[in-house]
């Protein structure tokens, strides 16, 4: 038992020094907390991976009172889905481009589909844009109709403040009773119709009750 | 060796070459008279230049250039709004603070309505609410985050930069 015990002790004092390189944990996760997530943390740094957002997840977890385990398995799982999405849309993307392509992938958006939203963006942040898609499928629009609209509303010049203004339009028709798929097909083609953006329709694209 | 000069023409060689007194305001006289006469004065233009033009380009920065990166990172005032009744206590958390449900508490607005602004930077955040410390409900607002690691899913929010 006192083996046990020194042990547990030895564990929590290594990890320590290893805490101090991300004091937002620091402070706020407990010593079980940072001995499960700071390997993931490690190898994400060595990677070359950002680790804010995992460390926003660790936070987020330990907020929500998670075990340990499911923490380190959140941020594990976080950790894969950066690495596709940089795979996806390349070694320079920033921090947000990466979050924003992994809760993409996450959302069932694939990886294919990001290349296509870099390429489509050219030299333009697609954050944006992937994270509107995102929206969409989380408002009930299927992951590969999300993925059509936004770019083809991305492909015909659409700005991210286009593209907000769409993915708030949607939420109203969707709200209002129009079928998810609907409401993003047919905001999506108002907005990509020559000459459309600016006006990307404030107002709904119909009524049901109409 | 040359021949000696006449007497008379020594003495006034002598007398051109002593020292000619002049009154010490003479120089600042003449160049009164110069000014007068119009003169010009020595240019100071090109050196005035050299500290003009570092001042000009960067006001023109400072107008053109400064405010569009600016916009990408000036805080917003964002507001978060709830409709909880019931609730004694109710506090927004996410990606912005740390997820600290004692750093952003929401004030009662009226009976039913809690809420509070809080200056956040163009960027996409995760966040919930929490009433009376332990019941988690996302922004029924706002559309919900992809992922539910943790049980309730968060709602998400995206703040552009102003002009886009």
């Amino acid at each position: 038992m006192n083996i046990v015990l020194a042990l547990s002790a030895l564990a929590v004092l290594m990890v320590q020094p290893l805490a101090a390189q991300y004091p937002r944990l620091a402070t706020r996760a407990s010593p079980e907390v940072q001995a499960a997530v700071v390997p993931v943390l490690d190898s994400a740094r060595a990677q070359g991976l950002p680790v804010e957002p995992l460390e926003e997840k660790v936070l987020e977890g330990v907020t929500k009172s998670a075990s340990p385990d499911r923490i380190a398995a959140a941020v594990r799982r976080l950790a894969t889905d950066l690495a596709a999405a940089r795979a996806a849309l390349g070694d320079r993307s920033s921090t947000r481009e990466l979050e924003a392509g992994a809760g993409a992938l996450r959302g069932g958006i694939t990886s294919r589909d990001l290349t296509r939203m870099r390429a489509a963006r050219k030299d333009e942040d697609p954050a944006v844009a992937l994270e509107v898609a995102t929206d969409l499928v989380s408002q009930g629009v299927p992951a590969e109709s999300a993925a059509a609209v936004v770019l083809n509303v991305v492909s015909a010049g659409a700005s991210d403040g286009d593209l907000e203004q769409m993915r708030a339009a949607v939420a109203r028709d969707i709200a209002g009773g129009v079928p998810p798929s609907v409401a993003a097909a047919l905001r999506g083609r108002a907005l990509s119709a020559p000459g459309s953006q600016r006006d990307a329709s404030p107002e709904p694209a119909f009524s049901p009750r109409d | 060796m040359p021949e000696p000069l006449p007497s008379d023409l020594e003495q006034m060689i002598v007398s051109l070459r002593e020292p000619v007194a002049v009154d010490g305001t003479v120089r600042e006289r003449v160049l009164q008279a110069a000014r007068r006469h119009g003169v010009p004065r020595p240019r100071a233009l090109p050196g005035r230049w050299l500290v003009l033009a570092p001042a000009l380009a960067a006001l023109i920065a400072l107008v053109f250039v400064l405010p569009t990166r600016h916009e990408a990172t000036v805080p917003r005032l964002t507001p978060f709004v709830l409709t909880a009744p019931h609730a004694v206590r109710v506090a927004v958390v996410g990606d912005f603070n740390d997820w600290d449900p004692h750093a952003t508490p929401l004030e009662r607005l009226g009976a039913d309505a809690w809420g509070v602004m809080v200056p956040l930077r163009p960027g996409r955040y995760r966040y919930s609410f929490v009433l009376d410390g332990s019941r988690w409900i996302a922004d029924p607002a706002a559309p919900q985050s992809s992922d539910d690691d943790f049980g309730p899913r968060s709602s998400v929010l995206t703040i552009l930069p102003r002009g886009t």
